[in-house]
């Protein structure tokens, strides 16, 4: 509850409803492309619709995680509107600090709740790659928060948002004479990235009290 | 005199500005007004004062007994509002309602609707309502005074107030204030600034004047009027004046300065009038006497 | 109570002057408290400093005295006395205008036709 407190207190009212709409649209969107890749049977479209809702859920993970964890970082940029209220209220750093792990774990439901149905829909890797996916995003979002430039986060998201859709696309349904990787490299991956991850949450969470005092 | 809120060499470093070291002694019951030309560090002192920032050495004591601004239970205590850009620009009326209700246990919601309506913007069930970056600046301050004014307070700290409304909105905020000052019965206090005295002389019970982050004048206004008159007399006179007055205005025709009241005799002999100033002549005058000794 | 806001003279000693002649002629009655400094400043849109300041002046004065929590309340005025403080006031007043006669050229029985005139008014 005081996790959720502190949350609205940097997201207004709607938040959780505007995340409950995505959940919903995402999870519609997945089904329509299940039953068209049932329905249709061209390798190629299924390939390519497959392919495109695995880019979209790379999307949709760093938009919804961007969005959430950058209006709470927002608050603590000088030069906007919002600063002073947040650091004229009791225990701003304890707030930041709260926000920002609950504003983690909402971006990573979405993904899990796509990562399901995805799974059920698509197969197994679809769950691999949302994954791998949530916790490379989230992580980089963790670690470039306290970036100012929106350019310059956007930037490294798309890098890696192009190259998932690549790895998606070598790993589904696809020409079958590309080289594949094999599942141990995956399981390592996935592991590396769930590190990678664990550790921006223990940055971003020791590193609040001082961010939130720096006044810059 | 009770004093609301004292400091000791409070001081805040920046590469290029200091402020500081500040004495101040606040009186309680009475509303304050912090007097002092653009740059010269009103904000930066109030922000300090808030906790929206933190000082970099030096003391503050609020109600004579809290010395840390990081206690939940003073800044529940005090009502800040920012010059400008206070809340999130994308934020409407109800996301400030909300956001006021979650940060403060004394904020009422009704009241903030209410204060809304009678200040003409949006309240949190006005229908389409825009969000603050789409809003003048005299409405998403009147936003800001409504959210401030709903929450239950001893100490309002209000930064710039009247900067951005029109005169007819600048004398109901004095009446407000006015109001808050009854309602406390001399338990409530307020500290404001401005740069522009004129249309908020009359909510002015005391006032100091900062120049260049360091206060060159303080006390109570009958008291400063007292201590205080305005010269005037022909150009021909003003060598004879010149040396006693603190403040200089002179031209081919008139001259006219701040001094202090003592010398009246020495200046009605030199053919000059004396006159008792208005708070906008004295803080001119204060600031001009910064400025000239700078 | 009627402030003039521009005037020479300063608000609190309006104010205190006012209140004074209410006092003296027993409008506000021995024992009543005057309206605290905090809302006379609201109603009338000034400064808290400037009532409490008039306040202070008729307290000095002898004719209010501040009581702790209730505010100001209004001394038994002694009548003879003010009465006899007034009656050398006019004495003095009517010492002037009789040197200001003699210097305009005006005669006794002129001057009581003046004074006579402005009693009516």
């Amino acid at each position: 509850m005081k996790y959720y407190d502190s949350f609205k207190l940097f997201h207004g009212k709607n938040t959780i409803k505007e995340c409950g709409a995505l959940i919903a649209g995402n999870t519609a969107l997945l089904i329509v492309g299940g039953v068209l890749i049932r329905v249709v049977n061209n390798e190629h479209f299924q390939g390519f619709v497959t392919g495109m809702l695995t880019f979209l859920g790379g999307v949709v993970a760093m938009t919804l995680g961007f969005a959430l964890v950058s209006a709470v970082f927002n608050g603590n940029w000088r030069e906007q509107p919002g600063y002073k209220f947040f650091h004229s209220v009791a225990d701003g750093a304890g707030h930041f600090r709260r926000a920002t792990l609950f504003s983690n774990v909402l971006s990573l439901f979405p993904i899990a709740m796509y990562a399901v149905v995805g799974g059920i829909m698509f197969g197994h890797f679809m769950i691999v790659i949302m994954t791998i996916t949530a916790f490379f995003m989230m992580g980089l979002i963790n670690f470039t928060s306290h970036i100012k430039s929106p350019w310059v986060r956007i930037g490294s998201f798309s890098i890696v948002g192009f190259a998932f859709g690549f790895y998606a696309g070598i790993n589904g349904k696809g020409e079958e004479d590309i080289p594949t990787f094999p599942l141990n490299v995956t399981i390592i991956i996935c592991a590396i990235l769930l590190a990678f991850y664990i550790v921006s949450l223990i940055m971003v969470t020791v590193k609040a009290e001082e961010r939130w005092n720096r006044e810059g | 005199m009770d004093t609301i809120l004292s400091s000791k060499g409070l001081t805040k470093k920046y590469s290029k500005f200091t402020l500081g070291g500040i004495d101040l002694e606040l009186p309680k019951g009475f509303a304050t007004a912090l007097i002092g030309a653009n740059g010269a560090g009103k904000t930066t002192l109030i922000d300090v004062l808030c906790g929206v920032i933190h000082a970099s050495a030096g003391e503050v004591t609020y109600f004579g007994e809290y010395k840390d601004i990081d206690s939940a239970e003073l800044r529940e205590r005090i009502g800040y509002c920012a010059a400008q850009g206070f809340f999130p620009a994308g934020w409407k009326a109800k996301d400030i309602a909300e956001a006021m209700s979650m940060a403060y246990a004394k904020f009422d919601r009704e009241r903030f609707n209410k204060l809304c309506q009678e200040l003409e913007v949006d309240d949190e069930n006005t229908k389409r309502s825009k969000p603050m970056y789409k809003q003048s600046d005299g409405n998403r301050m009147r936003t800001a005074l409504a959210a401030v004014f709903a929450r239950e307070t001893d100490l309002l700290i209000l930064d710039e107030p009247g900067s951005s409304l029109d005169p007819l909105m600048r004398d109901r905020l004095c009446d407000r204030m006015r109001g808050y000052l009854d309602d406390g019965d001399g338990e409530k206090s307020i500290l404001f600034s401005t740069h522009n005295i004129a249309d908020m002389e009359n909510a002015a019970d005391y006032v100091v004047f900062m120049d260049k982050g360091q206060i060159i004048e303080q006390g109570f206004v009958e008291d400063l009027k007292d201590k205080y008159v305005i010269v005037r007399g022909d150009a021909a006179d003003y060598d004879n004046s010149k040396a006693l007055m603190l403040s200089h205005n002179v031209n081919k025709t008139v001259f006219e300065g701040l001094a202090l009241a003592a010398h009246k005799s020495r200046f009605e002999a030199e053919g000059a009038v004396c006159e008792r100033p208005t708070l906008q002549q004295l803080s001119i005058g204060m600031l001009k006497y910064a400025e000239e000794r700078r | 109570m009627k402030i003039l806001q521009n005037s020479d003279v300063p608000i609190y000693k309006q104010i205190a002057a006012q209140f004074k002649d209410d006092i003296m002629s027993g409008a506000i009655a021995e024992g009543e408290y005057l309206p605290s400094i905090r809302g006379l400043a609201k109603d009338l849109k000034i400064s808290v400093i400037t009532t409490m300041k008039a306040y202070e002046q008729l307290s000095d004065e002898g004719l209010i005295s501040p009581v702790q929590g209730k505010g100001y309340i209004v001394n038994p005025q002694d009548r003879e006395m003010v009465r006899e403080q007034h009656l050398r006031l006019l004495e003095q007043h009517l010492q002037n205008a009789m040197e200001s006669a003699k210097l305009a050229g005006v005669s006794r029985e002129e001057l009581i036709k003046m004074i006579t005139v402005l009693y009516e008014i």
